[in-house]
């Protein structure tokens, strides 16, 4: 049983990563049920992009930085529930 | 918003904004008023047959027989048949005949429902009845009296927002290749093909993705298409990536329209990482 | 009556701008009306010391979420305004606005400044502010679009806490401005860009203004002033960040801008810049190393022009509008 105010932390989309608005992954397609970690890179309808999220091979020249290392915002899709509107009365 | 017969008709079509789910309902409910129509279109024809056969039959029997009785069921008989051949021609006509449009545009609507908020409002123009527009018309040398014409009609347009700000517009345009000439037999013949152009515009939101454009630089990757298909125009700038491709078969337009989608996002979605490293916390 | 009527600026947020948006518009709307500023910038204390005439309610930024919303239906309820306007947020920072509506007469103006795109679909922001909204201002031609096209739209000059002197005034050393607004961990990278200038170049006058002293910046550059365009006159180049204020004023005093756009949750810092970088006189940077050098370049160039044209403050503009707005509704209550 989740406590009250749990949102699932599972990233979902097809064409970009987004939070996933669920309370529980009870009968979710997305993550079939909890079984899938990551739907968002586990998704198998995408065609021919196989490695959708995958950016290994991909020349780092004029970046700066390497793509394929996790940034902060990876880890929160991953891991903890996305900063929402309208939670912050200091915000700007 | 309720869809009947007269709607379509008077539309040539269905247009609407709206969420994508009642966008979805309302193209289903299309798709049954279609199929009635078509279904009453085929009983009408083959009552049609009846009376011809029957005003047949009867001026015969009434030439035969020199009866006005029979002449006047043979009277009504064509005249009831000239009716329901105009009714034919009128109502409904090439209405379902593009009912696969129907099909192709709720596929691409599922597919945005991913990554689209389930209240935003989309805008859907689907053309049922077609409307081709002469773009060009040159000789044929290769056949006697050879002429092609080349048709263009944009019957498909979805316009909206993603979840991540993204205003998307995409269009779908059916090109028509006519080519009509002469045989050896003095017959005239026409040959006729069709091609999609399937067109995409994300306008992305700068705070979120940075300037697309050098990702799409490093990436140096070309948008996966299916066999049929072939990319037309991949164009990023600043405030927008627009892919374009050109698809042989019908079946594969929805298939298209999603590739060049995840194709875009590849470029897309790279540029976020890159943007959300640089800049200390996100907005 | 339009006239001696009570107006409510709601100017909840981080930083300073909403604060100063609402200052700009109190200005222009006294004596006639009077006028009540609801705010929880943590830096009300130096715009009393300047303007201590004004009705400012200030409520501590450090309340939970659920108090500062229930302190700010508190305040609204309480101040009774004709009027209520609302800078930047149509249903509040915290959504309390959006229930409060209900049982609420006042005529509503928003304040329209930039909002993240993302934030006006989710909330379904269009549809709220065509319906809850007498009036929308935008002050500024292209400062937002998300409700732009709505009827009850008005587009301003933009709104200014000082209308900027006609002459600049004359000094022999070249100035650097560095202005430290919005947040108080981004003032280490201000004292970064004064260590940066001063080891570029030792000659240069640089003066930071702040809030506090930034950390890091030695006192001897440090000024306390509000607001921070006073001094814009005396500079040659101003080194900011990209909120609203800070670049409407250099635009407005023709005053060069080093502008370091900052990641906000709702405000486009970097779409602003970029569009005040297109019609020139702002360079956008990142580093402080790079801020200073562009400074330093941008004195060696050229000098900004000694007399300034006539600039419109949009505040006094708005204030017409609104006042039209009362009396249409007013005139409209008494058919």
């Amino acid at each position: 049983m989740n406590p009250p105010g749990w949102k699932c932390p599972r990233r979902v989309g097809f064409l970009f990563p987004h939070e996933c608005e669920r309370t529980t992954p009870d009968g979710c397609p997305e993550c079939e049920g909890g079984r899938l970690t990551d739907p968002f890179v586990q998704r198998t309808d995408r065609y021919t992009y196989t490695n959708y999220d995958d950016y290994s091979g991909v020349g780092t020249a004029g970046l700066n930085r390497n793509p394929n290392d996790f940034t902060e915002a990876d880890g929160e899709n991953l891991v903890r529930p996305r900063k929402r509107f309208e939670d912050d009365m200091t915000a700007s | 918003m309720t869809i009947d017969a007269k709607q379509l008709q008077a539309r040539r079509g269905y247009e609407s904004r709206a969420a994508l789910g009642i966008l979805l309902q309302d193209l289903d409910q299309s798709e049954k008023v279609l199929i009635e129509i078509a279904a009453l279109r085929r009983k009408i024809g083959i009552f049609a047959a009846l009376s011809a056969l029957t005003g047949l039959v009867s001026a015969v029997a009434a030439s035969a027989a020199k009866n006005s009785a029979l002449s006047f069921v043979a009277f009504v008989a064509f005249t009831l048949f000239i009716v329901l051949i105009v009714y034919l021609m009128v109502q409904g006509r090439g209405l379902h005949k593009n009912r696969d449009r129907i099909a192709i545009a709720q596929d691409l609507l599922k597919t945005l429902q991913h990554d689209a908020h389930a209240r935003s409002a989309f805008s859907v123009r689907l053309e049922l009845k077609a409307q081709p527009m002469l773009v060009r018309e040159d000789p044929w040398d290769a056949r006697r009296n050879g002429k092609q014409r080349l048709f263009e009609e944009e019957f498909l347009s979805v316009q909206g927002e993603l979840l991540d700000g993204t205003a998307l517009k995409e269009t779908v345009t059916e090109l028509t290749w006519k080519r009509t000439y002469t045989n050896q037999n003095r017959k005239t013949k026409t040959k006729i093909r069709n091609r999609y152009v399937v067109e995409l515009r994300f306008a992305y939101p700068q705070d979120l993705y940075g300037d697309a454009r050098l990702a799409a630089a490093s990436l140096q990757e070309e948008i996966k298409l299916p066999s049929s298909a072939t990319l037309r125009n991949t164009r990023v700038t600043e405030k927008a990536i627009v892919v374009k491709a050109l698809v042989n078969l019908k079946q594969d337009i929805v298939q298209t329209s999603a590739m060049l989608s995840l194709g875009g996002y590849r470029i897309l979605n790279l540029a976020r990482r890159v943007t959300q490293s640089g800049a200390r916390g996100t907005a | 009556m339009a006239g001696d009527s009570s107006w409510l600026i709601y100017a909840l947020g981080g930083g300073w701008g909403h604060l100063t948006r609402a200052v700009s518009l109190a200005q222009a709307a006294e004596p006639h009306h009077k006028v009540r500023i609801l705010t929880n910038s943590p830096y009300v204390a130096p715009v009393w010391k300047t303007m201590p005439e004004l009705d400012l309610i200030s409520l501590d930024p450090k309340l939970d979420f659920a108090t500062a919303r229930d302190r700010t239906i508190q305040q609204i309820v309480i101040a009774d305004a004709v009027c209520l306007i609302v800078d930047t947020f149509p249903r509040g920072l915290g959504g309390e606005l959006a229930p409060l509506f209900k049982s609420l007469r006042a005529i509503r103006v928003l304040v329209h400044r930039d909002l993240s795109p993302r934030y006006v679909a989710q909330g379904g922001l269009r549809n709220f502010v065509r319906s809850a909204y007498d009036l929308v201002l935008i002050p500024g031609e292209d400062e937002a679009t998300a409700f732009a096209s709505l009827p009850l739209a008005v587009v301003t000059a933009p709104w200014l806490v000082r209308n900027p002197p006609r002459n600049r005034k004359p000094r022999r050393r070249r100035r650097i401005l560095v202005c430290a607004s919005g947040y108080a961990n981004e003032l280490p990278w201000y004292a970064a860009v004064v260590s940066c200038l001063r080891a570029l170049d030792s000659n240069v006058d640089v003066r930071c203004v702040a809030p506090v002293c930034p950390p890091g910046c030695p006192r001897e550059y440090w000024v306390a002033h509000w607001p921070a365009s006073d001094l814009f006159a005396a500079a040659d180049v101003v080194i900011g960040g990209a909120g609203y204020n800070t670049i409407r004023e250099c635009v407005a005093g023709q005053v060069p801008l080093i502008a370091r756009p900052w990641p906000r949750k709702y405000d486009r810092q970097w779409l602003r810049a970029q569009r005040a970088a297109k019609t020139g006189g702002v360079t956008i940077v990142q580093e402080p190393t790079e801020a200073a050098r562009a400074a330093i370049d941008q004195i060696k160039r050229a000098r900004p022009p000694q007399a300034r044209t006539e600039v419109r403050n949009g505040a006094a503009e708005a204030v017409d509008i609104i006042e039209s707005v009362m009396e249409n509704r007013v005139a409209r209550v008494g058919q």
